[in-house]
């Protein structure tokens, strides 16, 4: 078997079928995406749709200085984003988090300050912090990440970047080529210090709230050990590997929207 | 002289019972509790036939149902290994004492994080052409590691998003399943065919040294598998330690094609 069937399955409804729209019973839970580092709203598009023609209702979250948002990089911190989450979840209940790689740190503290609301965290190859640690603190723990080796840090700019013509390997080494290089001709660079901000947690918060982890097998950015580690460390038992790259929702969008609607029921 | 015949017959077999009891080394057969957990896209009745061979010898025999598959309706977005894993556990539950776990193909997955789960109630799990994990692997990523399995033919998988299963494709279920049966028994797999949930082939099992390491095991090798080659059977086999290894010259499916012999074989390994 050359390619995991998965892989298979997965580029053949990519290429033939569409999704059935085929709208189920209206939940009252409200699933909130947080995108990652280099990253933004825009990425998650077709898991939230799926997600969406399912009944659940979903808010993509676009973090300040991502996609197409202009705020300054003087003017971005941790604290921005967490605000801007919170935000978006206003006073609803129920919540399920779903944080991707950085987005991880951002849902952690939301979580935290708003644990009544937060029914779950669903971590996506992502950043499951102790209180205290930043992406940077755990980041230098990776052996295994590519990231390192291509990363170019600009700290009077208060920027990082990733080596142009290491940005596919880095994050989607199993994209098609044409997916890698529209990637790698847009990305942004990434305001440097909410990565080395650490966050504040608490057992009876944060460490409470129902937590799942959804492994990248094959992921470049977080390597599968520290993934295991991170996962393991923070007592998450409901666990799902996808033999994916970092970026799961390119190659496997409907298999990682139907985990999440699972989990969020 | 017919009577007289089996008089002589009678008197040599008790003779051998008697002198089987005197001898430590050869126990009579005990009775065994069975669990047995069925693969994917199977049910079962794929066990029927060896049920019915262990209950003959005095054995209890539980054959579990997973959800989503036989007659279970659960739907398939709401199931996970986990869920395959507690139905396993209620059924060895509502058991008094120890069983023997026997686990085909999916079910290899299942009884790993069950042994690992209540490693108290098993006395020896059995792998039949079985998933043999190591902590962290996942059913998707074993079966990758396959280069001669006919799963990954290209076009023999069909997924489906809307009800979130994964189908073989219909013109090779025989050859994947039970190339080697009568074409009763190959009919019998054709009309008993379900689609089969998806999550659990992507849910890593987690697994310890002090549970799951602690429970004995026995792996069954199918030689000629088209679902799971002899070649990863191996791979698994030399990655876990397992006690003892059997071969059984059949397909994916030995309990339908040859139900006596994996019955035989059953019974030995729980008696040793």
């Amino acid at each position: 078997m050359k390619n995991s069937f998965l892989l298979i399955a997965a580029l053949f409804i990519t290429t033939f079928t569409t999704f059935a729209q085929n709208s189920k019973a209206k939940n009252t839970n409200t699933i909130v995406i947080v995108h990652g580092a280099w990253s933004s709203a825009g990425d998650w598009q077709h898991v939230a749709d799926d997600l969406t023609a399912e009944g659940n209702s979903v808010i993509s979250v676009n973090l300040p200085g991502h996609g197409s948002d202009k705020t300054a990089v003087s003017a971005i911190s941790l604290n921005l984003y967490v605000d801007a989450v919170k935000k978006a979840i206003g006073n609803k209940q129920n919540v399920i988090l779903v944080g991707h790689s950085f987005g991880g740190i951002v849902a952690s503290e939301v979580a935290e300050q708003l644990a009544p609301q937060i029914m779950k965290i669903i971590y996506i190859a992502a950043y499951v912090p102790k209180s205290g640690e930043s992406l940077l603190s755990i980041a230098q723990t990776d052996a295994e990440s590519h990231v390192g080796k291509n990363l170019i840090v600009d700290e009077k700019a208060g920027i990082a970047s990733i080596k142009k013509d290491g940005i596919a390997d880095v994050f989607l080494a199993d994209a098609p080529k044409q997916v890698a290089d529209y990637v790698s001709n847009n990305l942004r660079p990434e305001p440097l210090a909410p990565l080395a901000t650490p966050v504040s947690l608490s057992e009876g918060k944060f460490g409470k709230i129902s937590k799942v982890f959804v492994y990248c097998l094959n992921d470049h950015t977080i390597g599968y050990t520290l993934q295991q580690k991170m996962a393991k460390d923070a007592g998450i038992e409901r666990l799902y590997a996808l033999p994916s790259s970092h970026t799961p929702f390119i190659m496997f969008p409907h298999v990682l929207a139907q985990i999440i609607a699972l989990e969020a029921k | 002289m017919k009577k007289l015949k089996v008089i002589q017959i009678l008197i040599v077999a008790l003779m051998f019972i008697l002198s089987s009891c005197s001898n430590d080394d050869e126990q009579p057969l005990k009775s065994t509790n069975y669990v047995l957990v069925h693969g994917a896209w199977q049910a079962p009745y794929a066990w029927q036939a060896v049920k019915t061979n262990l209950e003959k010898q005095g054995n209890t025999v539980i054959v579990v149902e997973l959800p989503g598959h036989g007659a279970d309706q659960t739907a398939p977005g709401e199931i996970t290994l986990d869920t395959y894993k507690q139905k396993v556990i209620d059924a060895i539950s509502a058991i008094d004492g120890k069983v023997v776990l026997v686990g085909h193909s999916l079910g290899g997955m299942i009884i790993s994080s069950v042994a690992e789960a209540v490693p108290e109630k098993i006395e020896k799990l059995i792998y039949v052409a079985a998933y043999l994990p190591t902590s962290g692997q996942t059913l998707d990523q074993l079966a990758h590691m396959d280069p001669d399995s006919h799963l990954g033919v290209e076009g023999n998988l069909i997924m489906h998003t809307d009800t979130f299963t994964i189908d073989v494709k219909q013109d090779q279920i025989v050859d994947l399943f039970i190339q080697d049966g009568t074409p009763e028994i190959q009919s019998l797999v054709v009309n008993n065919y379900r689609t089969e949930p998806l999550i659990p082939f992507i849910n890593p099992v987690t697994l310890t040294e002090q549970n799951f390491g602690s429970v004995k095991k026995v792996y069954i090798k199918t030689l000629q598998d088209h679902v799971i080659s002899p070649y990863l059977q191996n791979k698994m086999i030399s990655t876990t330690e397992v006690e003892s290894v059997y071969e059984i010259n059949t397909g994916h499916s030995p309990f339908l094609s040859q139900p006596d012999a994996l019955t035989s074989l059953l019974t030995k390994i729980s008696n040793n």
